[in-house]
């Protein structure tokens, strides 16, 4: 399964979208691709994946792929309990049946459901959003406070689309819902993959060295058939093997192997 | 396209074995070479995959055990790493996995992510 945005910023997009099209037409029911915010005309028009359509072929074979980009599933559900998408939660997202329900083609709006499941984040300022003091003491003449970082409701997006949502609201869905985690991507995260909200959500991005401009892993996460997570990982790049040296990329070090759970 | 599948079978089975032979074949080429993709083959990779995914439901119901990937960018390179290491469709089966780091660390996620069970 994968999550999203095949498209944009790399220098293969088209070999990249058409090897994950040929597996899905060759493996139907055992082979599945969600969209992200750059399966979208307006996004990979700017980013990339129409610049190379239009050099190795031509404007045309662009529309031809963001017609399919817009038959896309935006969202997946794993044995009931693990719920992924490639950006994040909705606050008009009250029942599964609305996704179940967005028509398709469709072109990814500014704003609404299908515009948040491809573009919202879990809030990053961990830091002052909301912190209380939950209780202080006096000790040795100086006085300590233990704090707990809340990270709470819904807040403006840096992207300047979607929104940012917080723990609180992760644990709510999954408790309404009677799910155990979130799976997205999205947010280039240093290890490959990143928990969120106590581990109630993960980020996973499997594009090493992103951009050439990060030094990131890659990740690719495992559940196993009693929904045990595990994570392998693409090993980052060396400055060296950056500057030029990457001729083994497609067969070097992978290593590395994080442990997770339900 | 000479070097994919037989003309006769353009949309069939061998046709799309062709067409992902082709495109694994940058395995063994320098990182980053163009894969040399016909622009029929490409219009036909669309329309049938677009027929596939609007036949299936936009809320997928999938079961496990399954592989999770995120974000490939591009990086075609990086996404055929992915598959040598996580395994090719359909090929895929979970690797046996002693090394999930500590077995503490597992009870750990196991009593974090269990919580309300144990809690109720």
């Amino acid at each position: 399964l994968f999550l999203g945005d095949y498209v944009d910023r790399g220098k293969q997009s088209l070999e990249v979208v058409c090897l994950l099209f040929a597996y899905k037409i060759k493996y139907p029911e055992n082979f599945f691709l969600l969209r992200g915010n750059h399966e979208c005309a307006g996004i990979n028009r700017i980013y990339g994946f129409y610049d190379e359509c239009r050099r190795r072929f031509s404007v045309k074979m662009w529309k031809q792929f963001c017609n399919t980009f817009n038959c896309l599933p935006c969202t997946a559900v794993i044995d009931d309990k693990i719920i992924c998408m490639h950006g994040g939660l909705s606050p008009e997202l009250s029942q599964m049946e609305q996704i179940a329900n967005i028509a398709r083609p469709c072109d990814v709006p500014d704003t609404g459901l299908l515009c948040d499941i491809l573009w919202a984040d879990p809030d990053p300022s961990i830091t002052v959003r909301c912190v209380k003091a939950t209780s202080c003491s006096f000790l040795h003449g100086r006085l300590y406070f233990s704090m707990v970082v809340v990270q709470q409701g819904w807040g403006e997006n840096d992207r300047g689309v979607s929104f940012t949502f917080g723990g609180d609201v992760v644990r709510q869905f999954l408790r309404r819902h009677d799910l155990d985690l979130v799976v997205r991507a999205h947010q280039v995260v240093e290890d490959g993959y990143e928990f969120f909200a106590g581990r109630e959500l993960v980020t996973v991005f499997s594009a090493p060295n992103y951009c050439g401009e990060f030094d990131n892993a890659g990740a690719m996460m495992t559940v196993d058939d009693t929904l045990m997570c595990s994570f392998q990982i693409l090993k980052p790049a060396s400055a060296a093997q950056q500057r030029g040296n990457y001729a083994g990329g497609g067969r070097q070090g992978t290593a590395g192997r994080g442990g997770g759970g339900r | 396209m000479a070097q994919v599948a037989n003309i006769n079978d353009v949309g069939g089975e061998g046709w799309i074995d062709g067409i992902i032979e082709l495109l694994l074949s940058a395995r063994n080429k320098k990182p980053g070479t163009p894969v040399d993709l016909q622009a029929n083959d490409a219009t036909l990779l669309c329309t049938q995959a677009r027929e596939v995914f609007l036949a299936q439901p936009m809320l997928l119901e999938l079961g496990a055990p399954i592989k999770i990937c995120g974000d490939v960018h591009g990086q075609y390179t990086d996404l055929l790493r992915l598959f040598e290491y996580g395994g090719f469709p359909p090929e895929v089966r979970l690797m046996p996995c002693p090394r999930y780091g500590s077995l503490c660390e597992i009870s750990t996620f196991v009593m974090l992510l269990y919580r309300p069970i144990i809690c109720f």
